[in-house]
This record gives C-alpha cells, sequence and structure tokens, in this order.
C-alpha cells in the first residue's frame, strides 16, 4: 500500500493504493491523525486505487472522519471500487460518509 | 475430505491467500452451470477474511506461526466454510447493533450479515473451528 497527500487550496487529497486491511489499515489512521493534528480538516480520500477494504481500513476512515469532523472539518471519499462499495452497504457506513464518484466531484462538492 | 484446503500461518500478511481461495469460487461453479455474482463473492472473501482476523487477534493474540486452515465445501445449494486454528473458540455471537458506527467491532458484525449458522466450537483434540455457511443464488441447486 501506499499513501501520499497534496494540499492546494485548503483541499488536502490522500490518494490510497492497493489494499486496505489488518496491517495497512493502521497506517492510513495515523496518516489521517497526523494530517488532523497539523491542521489539514478538509479531506478527500481518493479510493479510486484500492481493490480491497476491511473492518479495520474501514475503522481508520471512521477515525479520519471522527477526528476531522470535530476540527469542523469533514473527511469525504472518492472513486469506491466495487469490493470497497460492498463493505459500506454491509455496515450501513454509507450512512455517515459523503461519498463521490471521484476526486473531481468531491472537490466540486467541498467547494460549493 | 473438504473439495478445498488452504493452510496459511497465523500472521495477517497470510490472509489474503484465504480471501484469493474464495473469490475462486465462481470457476468451480461456472463448471456446474451455477453463475455466481462477483459481488457475492466478494462478500463471502470479505467475511472470511474477517473471521481470520478474528483469529489472528483474538486467537494468537496478533501473529502466531500457529496454522490457520480454511477448508470449502462447494455444495448444490451453499458453500460451507470451516476455520481451523490451535487457540480457544471465541465468541461467535453477533454483536448488538449499535446506534453510532465506532471505529472498531465491524468483524463479527460483517461475518454475521454474509453468513448463515455461524458457530465456534473448541476441538477434543485441541484447537478450535469457526463454522459458517453461504446459500447459493436461486436456480444453481437445479443445475446439472
Amino acid at each position: 500500500m501506499s499513501i501520499k497527500h497534496a494540499t492546494q487550496d485548503g483541499l488536502t487529497t490522500v490518494t490510497i493504493t492497493d489494499e486496505l486491511n489488518l496491517v495497512t489499515g493502521p497506517q492510513l489512521k495515523q496518516t489521517l491523525s497526523d494530517l488532523i493534528e497539523g491542521g489539514a480538516t478538509r479531506i478527500i480520500a481518493d479510493l479510486s486505487e484500492v481493490s480491497f477494504i476491511d473492518s479495520t481500513g474501514l475503522g481508520a476512515l471512521v477515525s479520519g472522519l471522527k477526528n476531522a469532523k470535530l476540527k469542523g472539518g469533514n473527511l469525504t471519499l472518492a472513486g469506491l471500487q466495487e469490493q470497497a462499495r460492498s463493505i459500506f452497504e454491509i455496515t450501513m457506513a454509507y450512512r455517515i460518509f459523503d461519498l463521490f464518484d471521484s476526486v473531481s466531484e468531491a472537490k466540486q462538492h467541498l467547494e460549493s | 475430505m473438504a473439495a478445498i484446503i488452504v493452510k496459511v500461518k497465523g500472521r495477517p500478511e497470510y490472509l489474503g491467500l484465504l480471501r484469493r481461495a474464495v473469490l475462486e469460487l465462481p470457476f468451480i461453479y461456472a463448471q456446474r452451470a451455477c453463475a455466481i455474482e462477483r459481488t457475492l463473492t466478494d462478500r463471502w472473501a470479505l467475511a472470511i477474511y474477517e473471521a481470520a482476523t478474528n483469529i489472528v487477534r483474538h486467537a494468537y493474540q496478533g501473529f502466531s506461526d500457529s496454522q490457520i486452515r480454511l477448508e470449502i465445501e462447494p455444495l448444490s445449494d451453499r458453500v460451507e466454510f470451516a476455520l481451523f486454528h490451535e487457540g480457544k473458540a471465541f465468541c461467535s455471537l453477533p454483536p448488538e447493533e449499535r446506534a453510532e458506527l465506532g471505529e472498531g467491532g465491524y468483524g463479527l458484525a460483517i461475518i454475521h450479515a454474509v453468513m448463515q449458522e455461524v458457530t465456534a466450537m473448541n476441538l477434543e483434540e485441541g484447537g478450535a473451528v469457526l463454522r459458517m455457511k453461504a446459500p447459493l443464488p436461486q436456480g444453481c441447486s437445479d443445475a446439472p
């Protein structure tokens, strides 16, 4: 897994690749925590290159969302693949996240 | 003996192999004229991965060179899964419904949402087994 992030015009895009699982979920949780502590609160997680998300990965995203909201921001998710959509449906996590088909759509929403 | 057996060490980096074995099931059922959609096997594979994750976390305290053995029996109306491990059986009851989504505790909820007849039991010879069943889509049991 790789995690890259870039900030432009107050929006931070975190791009994750491969799998978000028992091994990599804690890394994402720490990255999101560090970004939010550093002042980035409007965050888009680009999941278009993530082929698998398990409960640990989902927990990392929920943690990021909660931390961002505590600072008055938000964590939105973009580009969920088929398997990732499945875990959001099973757990009903889609209720608490703003989900977008692409990063550009997420940006438009956050900038509006 | 089960039709499919996959054995891995009880370490997080090996659990993906168990998931990939489940994702092969549509190819087996295709030989029996039973079409299984990828979305369904994605769900089964996720449940097996979550069950194996729980074994690593709770039975093996994070990692172990002890074994996890996945047995898969692709039957005409259902798939039966069994995960054998060398630790003690742990709670397999579905979690109580929570009003608010937390940062953890989704694993058991996923297993129970996807699988049927989830049971955990200790074995006389030592170790434990977690069993679960997944029904096949309608029409598969009529296939030749």
